[in-house]
């Protein structure tokens, strides 16, 4: 199967403070990734340098085969990128909003596009609504379109359930499924929900002081441990180790 | 689906129809313009009251003159230049105006930090470059937008006085006045925006431009010409010739380069005919250079400014 993100040897310093060390990973296209990790360990920069929002200190890493810093452009029409507590211009609608940055990544029929990707959410009623009158998880769809507007093979989302109730994790679960069933995404995702994870992602890896702690498919997983609590079992003695 | 990266002119117009739009649903911005706007009424209506009050006295004087057998001078009106009625312009530009500037250069940047849009934007396949030009083009385009209605008010204020003298040279002058306007009006706004660019509070972003502009405004005409703060706004400084002496000398080699509100006023005196400039050592060449220079060192550190834009900590952290 096609390698869509690779890291090789990825490393971060921030002032002496190395927030990711020697990381090296391959994820393959198709895949929902689930990338674990207490707060600050290093997840969020990873992605930060996978967006090409960041310059890694040493070592590699591409995304469809673009190397995010020699090749920054190309990677970036590969992606969509959801921050976390996404945030769009609180002064216009949805529609202006979608517009702007279906225009922005160079989609050919922005209208078009922005419709099909609401109806594929099922929001197309949020269209002519002010972002700034959207609840959070009105917010977090409208994020997700602007995302994949241009249909990227790969989808960056950093805690994307971070502040939503159970039933606005649940609905962005399943839409997170479907984008990648339906439209071939290769979904790679932080969290630190273990129970995300283990509904949603086809492969894990945990992350923790920036290294690289474990990693395997979701199969794998499950076969080693029985259900989400030795999941967490797994996560929290992992951080454990790392810390000690 | 198809999608293509977008040239940096593309990605201009683009990033400055979404600064305008922005812009124009800013209370701030669309407050300090009518504020901006009420002032260019103020002023015609003072140019418009001044002349009237003169025409009006004229009108009476001259059947008594007639009837006394004296001679009747002409209209005094007629000897005023008709661009110097707005000589209260020149303070409005460089009050109001270059604050509005500042605001709007300022908002820009700002709308997209405190939207937190800005790893959005620049996690596509954009040139930042481009977007740095689209907002440089929104600001010229919202200065120009302004000053040309305050040119248009001040046309028509014009053409309602009579006695006044309108020729090809009068319309002309009032278009300088405005090109200059507009020069020192967008030096501001660039500076309002490579402040919301580089710090990384709103507050210092916003402080610290107003206090270059206040600077610029009424300290340094003091040190390099002996020009207090309130004769700082008075276009008829202009006409003041520095003080000699080794300090003076000093100060006015060093900071008159920089000195964009008193090239302003030179050239905008100079254009209203308000004064001659005479006996100042100010020439309107090197005043125009001091403000183109100031603008392009401007743009060229904005465009800097926001390549060096960190997407990651993008949000104001106030």
């Amino acid at each position: 199967m096609t390698i869509a993100i690779k890291m090789n040897q990825l490393t971060k310093c921030y002032n002496g403070f190395v927030a990711l060390n020697d990381l090296t990973l391959e994820i393959k296209q198709g895949e929902i990734f689930g990338f674990l990790g207490h707060n600050g360990a290093g997840k969020t920069t990873t992605i930060n340098i996978l967006t090409t929002l960041l310059a890694p200190t040493s070592g590699t890493a591409s995304v469809c085969g673009c190397d995010v810093v020699a090749q920054s452009m190309k990677a970036r029409s590969h992606i969509g990128y959801v921050p976390e507590n996404v945030r769009l211009y609180d002064s216009m609608t949805a529609l202006e909003n979608l517009l702007f940055f279906a225009k922005l990544s160079g989609v050919g029929e922005p209208r078009e596009s922005i419709d099909e990707t609401l109806a594929i959410l099922d929001c197309p009623q949020l269209l002519t609504m002010r972002i700034g009158e959207m609840s959070k998880g009105q917010r977090q769809r409208i994020g997700l379109a602007q995302a994949i507007l241009h249909r990227p093979e790969v989808l960056f989302l950093d805690e994307p359930t971070s502040g939503l109730d159970p039933l606005g994790i649940k609905t962005l679960r399943d839409l997170i499924v479907k984008l990648n069933r339906e439209l071939g995404m290769t979904v790679f995702m932080n969290t630190h929900l273990i129970s995300e994870i283990s509904k949603t992602c086809t492969s894990i890896a945990v992350l923790s002081q920036g290294r690289l702690a474990y990693h395997d498919t979701i199969e794998g997983v499950l076969a080693r441990f029985k259900d989400d609590q030795t999941l967490e079992d797994l996560y929290l003695s992992l951080n454990a180790t790392q810390a000690a | 689906m198809t999608s293509r990266s977008l040239s940096i002119f593309e990605t201009a117009r683009l990033s400055a129809f979404a600064a305008i739009k922005i812009g124009l649903r800013d209370h701030t911005v669309v407050l300090l313009a009518a504020l901006f706007f009420a002032m260019v009424l103020v002023s015609a209506y003072l140019g418009w009251s001044a002349t009237g009050t003169v025409n009006s006295i004229y009108a009476k004087a001259v059947p008594v003159l007639q009837a006394q057998g004296k001679p009747v001078p002409a209209n005094p009106v007629g000897d005023t230049p008709p661009l110097s009625l707005f000589r209260n312009m020149v303070t409005y530009v460089a009050l109001l105006g270059a604050l509005a500037a500042l605001v709007l250069g300022h908002q820009t940047v700002a709308a997209d930090r405190k939207a937190g849009v800005v790893p959005l934007l620049f996690s596509r396949p954009v040139n930042r470059t481009g977007i740095a030009l689209g907002k440089t083009s929104a600001i010229i385009l919202a200065v120009v937008a302004v000053l040309a209605a305050a040119g248009f008010i001040n046309a028509l204020t014009m053409l309602v006085l009579p006695g006044l003298s309108l020729g090809g040279a009068v319309w002309l002058g009032l278009i300088k006045f405005y090109s200059v306007s507009a020069l020192y009006m967008l030096a501001f706004g660039l500076l309002g925006a490579i402040c919301a660019a580089a710090f990384k509070t709103e507050s210092m972003a916003l402080l610290i431009p107003v206090t270059v502009w206040l600077t610029l405004t009424f300290i340094v005409p003091q040190i390099t010409a002996n020009i207090g703060p309130m004769a700082a706004l008075n276009p008829q400084s202009a006409n003041l010739v520095a003080p000699t002496g080794a300090f003076f000398t000093l100060t006015s080699s060093i900071l008159g380069p920089i000195s964009i509100a008193e090239s302003y006023r030179y050239l905008a005196s100079s254009v209203l005919e308000i004064t001659s400039g005479a006996g100042t050592t100010t020439t309107t060449e090197g005043a125009l250079m001091t403000l183109a220079i100031a603008n392009l060192a401007l743009a060229w550190a904005f465009v800097f400014t926001m390549k060096r834009l960190d997407a990651c900590r993008s949000n104001y952290r106030d």
